[in-house]
């Protein structure tokens, strides 16, 4: 009789309670995947983020005040669209020189950022460092850009860019000043 | 019969037993909230499966896509047809450059073939760096098709395709930083749930937007004091 007596209460319970530790991994595992693959998405946009500031310091010719122009295009990706609203921020454009664009209807103002950037709240910071020594002494400039985001969490301060962004990447790249080489 | 008899009846009587109706129901609503536990926890790990693998596939579609563009896109050109003389090269390249970029599809100049950009196509062509005297392009050609959710790249006579896409907008602007000089805006807007898994409510769309310049249009209309180029084969 005793042979063939079931499972007490406290095994069950033992039973149920390493079972439920076991599968603690797997759901684990299958979450911080998905997480792992939001990070991976983010640090794309960031990329593209600081490839898009390069683009604009490669197109641009050698005017004095480059640094102004490209150091003025950074700041958060996220910014106040009225009300205190946050909202994605847009790029800065300006018409364009050669009318007949426009004439052509192929010029584009309105350009944004998607509202998915909203929260790794982006915050990008670009800045121009003339080269002074070696070969590129005095023709050409270091641009470097910044990029911070967040994952999951609002930062405290938008703007600040030392604020508390998690995560960071940076590209560099020269820029030759084609006007102030003696050909 | 003696005592014992009846005893030995009785404990084989009651080894015979079946279970009662209450044991019965008992167990069984047991057995349907543990499988139902179970499902429960499969069903959730297939779930966040699903949507992870839509996520990284969306990701990956998105990065192949961007990188194959800015590849393109970063040594396109227009393409300057050939004068004859060098006098009149000379006229063919400059009045070229008065457009460089050129919206409606299939306008053609007697000097060359501009860039031409739709907000779901781009027609330009790519500088091939091989070790050849004269300056040889190729035609590469973008084209979002919205009913197949198809972005096709066309080159050298092969088409390639990217699928999953739900929206591909192709746009010119000018930045302040230096309004000589147009920039490519892309916008990819991904999503293969529907690819993977016939559910557009699996995973998450993936949107992604980006800026691409080309170093020949850049140079091309920065300095067109010196910059002097002549027809392209």
């Amino acid at each position: 009789m005793r042979a063939r007596k079931g499972f007490g209460f406290v095994e069950i319970i033992v039973a149920t309670l390493i079972a439920a530790v076991c599968s603690i991994p797997i759901i684990m595992m299958v979450s911080s995947s998905r997480s792992e693959t939001s990070k991976a998405i983010n640090y794309l946009r960031a990329m593209e983020l600081a490839n898009e500031a390069l683009e604009w310091a490669m197109i641009a010719t050698d005017t004095a005040n480059l640094d102004t122009n490209l150091s003025g295009c950074g700041g958060s990706l996220i910014v106040d669209v009225g009300g205190g609203t946050l909202g994605p921020a847009d790029v800065d454009t300006i018409d364009p020189l050669n009318p007949k664009w426009d004439a052509d209807g192929i010029i584009s103002r309105d350009i944004g950022y998607s509202d998915q950037y909203n929260t790794a709240y982006f915050l990008r910071s670009i800045s121009v460092v003339p080269v002074t020594s070696g070969m590129g002494a005095g023709y050409m400039s270091e641009v470097r850009v910044e990029v911070k985001w967040n994952e999951g969490r609002a930062p405290t301060n938008l703007m600040d860019p030392a604020g508390d962004r998690m995560r960071k990447i940076t590209l560099t790249t020269l820029v030759t000043h084609d006007n102030r080489i003696d050909y | 019969m003696t005592i014992a008899s009846i005893t030995e009846a009785k404990t084989i009587f009651r080894r015979r037993s079946a279970f009662t109706m209450i044991e019965m129901i008992a167990s069984i609503a047991v057995a349907l909230v543990v499988f139902l536990l179970i499902y429960k926890l499969l069903s959730g790990v297939r779930n966040h499966y699903m949507y992870g693998t839509v996520n990284l596939q969306n990701l990956q579609d998105a990065r192949l896509a961007i990188n194959h563009l800015r590849r393109d896109f970063s040594s396109a050109c227009p393409r300057f047809k050939d004068g004859g003389s060098p006098a009149n090269a000379y006229i063919y390249v400059n009045r070229l450059r008065k457009y460089v970029f050129k919206d409606p599809p299939g306008w053609a100049s007697q000097y060359g073939d501009p860039i031409q950009i739709t907000p779901n196509g781009l027609s330009f062509f790519r500088f091939e760096f091989d070790a050849g005297s004269k300056p040889r392009v190729e035609l590469v050609q973008y084209q979002f098709d919205a009913a197949t959710k198809t972005l096709k790249r066309k080159y050298k006579g092969s088409e390639r395709a990217f699928k999953g896409f739900e929206a591909v907008e192709f746009r010119l602007y000018t930045h302040m930083v230096n309004p000589a000089v147009p920039l490519l805006w892309v916008r990819l807007l991904i999503h293969e749930g529907k690819e993977m898994y016939g559910s557009a409510n699996i995973g998450k769309p993936l949107e992604l937007t980006t800026t691409i310049s080309s170093n020949f249009v850049s140079s091309s209309l920065n300095n067109l004091t010196w910059n002097y180029e002549t027809y392209h084969n």
